[in-house]
């Protein structure tokens, strides 16, 4: 069991929240096997997955708040995306939500990538990154549908690497 | 349940060959998820990058994310 009750930085959830997340079925997330990079990362192609709801405005839906256990969609985001069309539509109350509605790079973070790539720290950036919402608290569909599409893309594209930022 | 969803999709791609590296904005989560490999930072939920405005830290955050995966 997780003791929440016992992490400062969620000192700020009510009693009812903090015993639910407590209580929560907390998912295996270690995979079943796992590799050792074979070449420099100055020579990788690296991509994004974002857990902040971003969405571009002017052509995708937002993510639904009223889906029962979480909208378990993804959106894809090209790298050369304007960042100031991107919206942030997350339906937790457990985090202040202003610094990625100000600065959606905050959590989607092509311009800093973008700079290290022009430093020679990473090969390349993906021209896609992926943005889900991460309130999932019911994460079967999640799990069975999308969790494999987007693998599935990012092995598509020669990823080499994946930057993944909850927030 | 951010670090539980990112987990899940981090677990997916690793075990199609493509090394993952995590934010880890609360490391108890990350522990409790058995993310393999995550960057641990101080900031609060919802800057897992830190301070919005500070695009060198922000940049830097993602380096040092990024750097362990050569570990």
């Amino acid at each position: 069991m997780l003791d929440v009750f016992k992490i400062p930085k969620l000192s700020h959830i009510s009693t009812k929240n903090k015993t639910a997340l407590s209580l929560y079925p907390w998912k295996n997330c270690k995979p079943d096997f796992y590799n050792q990079l074979q070449k420099p990362l100055t020579e990788c192609n690296v991509a994004i997955v974002s857990s902040a709801g971003l969405y571009d405005v002017h052509i995708q839906k937002t993510f639904d708040p009223k889906i029962l256990g979480g909208d378990y969609s993804y959106r894809i985001i090209p790298s050369d995306i304007n960042m100031n069309s991107l919206r942030e539509g997350h339906r937790s109350n457990s985090f202040d939500h202003k610094g990625i509605r100000e600065n959606p790079s905050s959590g989607l973070p092509i311009p800093q990538l973008n700079a290290l790539v022009k430093e020679g720290c990473i090969g390349k950036l993906n021209y896609r990154h992926f943005s889900i919402m991460g309130s999932i608290t019911a994460p079967a569909r999640f799990i069975k549908n999308t969790v494999p599409d987007i693998a599935k893309y990012l092995k598509a594209d020669n990823v080499d690497v994946v930057l993944l930022v909850p927030v | 349940m951010c670090p539980q969803a990112v987990g899940l999709v981090q677990k997916a791609c690793e075990e199609n060959g493509i090394i993952c590296s995590t934010i880890s904005i609360i490391d108890e989560i990350s522990r409790k998820l058995k993310i393999i490999r995550y960057l641990s930072v101080p900031s609060n939920l919802g800057y897992p990058l830190g301070d919005p405005d500070d695009f060198d830290n922000q940049k830097d955050i993602c380096k040092r994310a990024l750097d362990l995966v050569t570990r």
